[in-house]
Parts: C-alpha cells; structure tokens; sequence
C-alpha cells in the first residue's frame, strides 16, 4: 500500500491506485503563506469529500512521514509551487518518495530547460510552437 | 488496511455546506480573519464536470470580453488540478466538431499553461518584476501598499468599488474586471502590482501565484513591452454602461478621456512610444 500524497495542484483521483492509502493535509504554514482564506479552503474541502482522501491538519512532512511508516513509500504529483517542492525534498530524505509529472497539455520540440526560459519570454513564442499540435 | 485514525484526522460528516463554511471559521480563526466569505463556485468533481459540460467554446472568442460573455468560469477546477486543460480543450473539439473552430479558446487555455511552465523555471521569482516598467516610472515611484479604499471598495467609482466586492464575495472576477481593477491599482493608483497580486491571492478561487503574478507584470508593463490601461469608453462597452449610469464620479470620471490623452497623464513616456 502506497501512501499518496494529494496536494493543492492535484485533487483528482485519476492518478490514484486501488490500494493507496490517499491524504491530504491542510498546513496551517501554506495557508498563510499563500494567503488563503475560508472561501479557499472550503472549495478545496468541498473537493476533498467527494474523493476517497483522508483529511488531515498539520505539519505536512510529519504527518506524511509518521503515516508513510505503515506504507510503501510515498507517491504525489509534481508541482512548480516551490513550497511544495520544498516538503517533496524534506519527505526525500525521510521516506521513499515517487513523483508522478502533471498532466502534459501539449509536448512543446525543445522543450524549455528547467534552469531558463529560453526562448519563451512572451507567449507569442510559446504559441508559435504550441499552436499546430493543439489545433491539430 | 488504512493506519488508524490520528488526532490530525479531520471530519467528513457534515450537513450542508453552510455547516462546512461555519465549521471551517472555527477551525481557521487566522484564515477567517483574512477572508470569511464562502464564494459562489462550489467543490467537486461533479460540479466541475456539470460546468464543463455546459461550456459554449465556439461563442467564447466574440464574447469573452463582455461582462456577461460565454466564459466558462472553470478556472478554480483547472488551478487544483480538479480538471486538466486537455479535458477541457477535449470537450471543447467535441462540441464545436473542429479544434480550428474554438481557436481562441484553446490559445486562452494555453496562457494557463505557459504560465506554469515560466513557474517551473523562477519559482519565487514571479514576486520579482521580471523586467523594468516600460511606463516612464522606477519600481520606486510606487507605494507598497493597496490603498483601503481599493481594498474596501470605497473609492467612489462604482465599476472599480463593484469589481472590489465581488472580488471578496465570489471569489471570483471576469478576466476583463481583473484588468481594468489591475490597471487602475497600478497606473492610476500608481501602486507597485504586488500589492494587488497578494490581495488577488487572497480572494481569488483560482489563484495561483503563475497565472496570477504574470497577468499582473503584464498589466504592469513589468512582463510585456508596454503598460496595459483602459478608458472609460472601453468599460462602458464591455459592461454595457451598467456601472456608468448611476457613478457618483460620473461627471469626474477618471477614465473618461482618450487613450492618447491617458497616456500622457498617467505615463511619463510619450503617447506614441507605447
């Protein structure tokens, strides 16, 4: 059994097996550095019953990690957030932990490194490449 | 078998989305304190997808500049990853038989992504200007702080005061509001864009620092090669002067004047530079 870690950028159940053991937690840390407040955090909760999660409060790489001693390793989504990217590095050095990338919109040729935009500074560039595959 | 319930388990049984919302102020006193309104789109799965069913793509492009255009208002879904943009380009094709049709919808779909690909790449350094202000002005010639009557929505310009609360009731603005409320906080106001973007972030079901930040430099001239401003001609038909009528700055609207004579009384660069 996995221990899958649903995070603000992926309430879906689409990447979820049969077996994890699904949670969420709410971290009073993210909520006020990302300023939210109730209308937030009940949309995200209102997402969060119909789906087959465990809500949790607290710090989030205690919590997972305390839950993760019962699983096998830990599975989550990627993210650009970079607090959330902060907690993935923190649960790395605690537990197994497996990164499934987001969902691709459109696979773009020379994809942009991610130490610099290249040459996609203004969306006109990104269209240019992005525009036949999705109008495809 | 699930590890046993812990004491950082939270409730699932709840009554009715007002014992949710009440229950919630409760237990988040500081994020109550921020912002205790309950918003207009609700969570969900089965929502999003009733939403997304009902979306117009091939009306969207004519329309989506209107207050009361055929936008599909599924951005909270998208930035939490409730639907993917690829679902939502799918059922767009599927309705209008061609993804050439709904061109224009696509392309706004593909802004969420570009975003978030620059995201990926600065992380933290959305919060940064990422170019200098193409207005004439430095970064230091704007205060760091939203005014309270922006805030409050008291400035005693109906359309801006009417943007300032449905901000903070719904959680939601129609993407031209979002403009022109940006515009004016940064050009008129002459307030840096991140006081804006953090008080966005508070209220805004879709918010995320990418598409959220970005939107305001683009405004802000900070990522773009020229300021973004309206005038009051612009508002009036996008709205179709539901605002104007009754103003008390009817007759001193700020707004009300060419681009050109905007230009030279809001910038400190010549009209035809821009």
């Amino acid at each position: 059994m996995r221990l899958a870690w649903l995070h603000p950028d992926c309430l879906n159940a689409a990447w979820l097996e049969p077996n994890d053991h699904a949670v969420y937690v709410f971290d009073d840390q993210q909520i006020d550095a990302d300023g939210w407040g109730i209308k937030r955090i009940l949309f995200v909760y209102e997402t969060l019953l119909e789906l087959p999660v465990e809500i949790h409060r607290g710090p989030t790489v205690e919590i997972l990690a305390t839950l993760a001693r019962s699983c096998e390793g830990i599975v989550t989504v990627d993210s650009p957030d970079p607090w959330l990217r902060g907690r993935i590095a923190e649960l790395r050095q605690l537990a197994s932990v497996e990164v499934k990338p987001s969902p691709v919109f459109v696979e773009l040729d020379g994809a942009v490194p991610r130490n610099h935009t290249g040459d996609l500074k203004r969306f006109s560039r990104y269209w240019a490449k992005a525009e036949r595959k999705l109008l495809a | 078998m699930r590890p046993t319930h812990g004491p950082t388990k939270m409730r699932c049984d709840f009554a009715s989305r007002d014992q949710l919302a009440a229950w919630l102020r409760e237990q988040f006193p500081s994020a109550a304190a921020r912002d205790s309104a309950v918003g207009t789109s609700q969570g969900g799965h089965a929502e999003a997808h009733r939403i997304l069913a009902q979306i117009q793509p091939r009306s969207y492009a004519a329309t989506r500049n209107h207050l009361d255009g055929a936008v599909t208002r599924l951005s909270p879904y998208l930035r939490h990853g409730v639907l993917t943009l690829d679902a939502v380009r799918r059922q767009a094709v599927s309705v209008a038989g061609s993804a050439r049709a709904v061109q224009k919808f696509i392309s706004e779909l593909a802004w969420r992504d570009y975003w978030q690909r620059l995201y990926q790449v600065w992380g933290e350094g959305v919060w940064l200007d990422r170019e200098a202000y193409k207005t004439g002005w430095a970064s230091g010639d704007y205060s760091h702080d939203l005014p309270e009557d922006i805030r409050d929505g008291t400035t005693q310009l109906a359309c801006m005061d009417a943007f300032s609360g449905e901000l903070r009731t719904t959680g939601y603005l129609h993407n031209h509001a979002r403009m022109w409320l940006a515009a004016y906080v940064v050009h008129w106001r002459r307030v840096q864009w991140q006081a804006g973007a953090r008080w966005f972030l508070v209220h805004l079901l879709d918010g995320d620092p990418a598409s959220n930040n970005l939107s305001w430099q683009w405004v802000a001239s900070t990522f773009s090669h020229k300021p973004y401003f309206f005038n009051r001609e612009n508002v009036e038909k996008y709205t179709s002067g539901r605002y104007c009528e009754a103003c008390p700055a009817r007759v001193h609207c700020p707004f009300d004047a060419s681009y050109e004579e905007l230009s030279g009384r809001l910038f400190r660069v010549k009209a035809g530079s821009l």
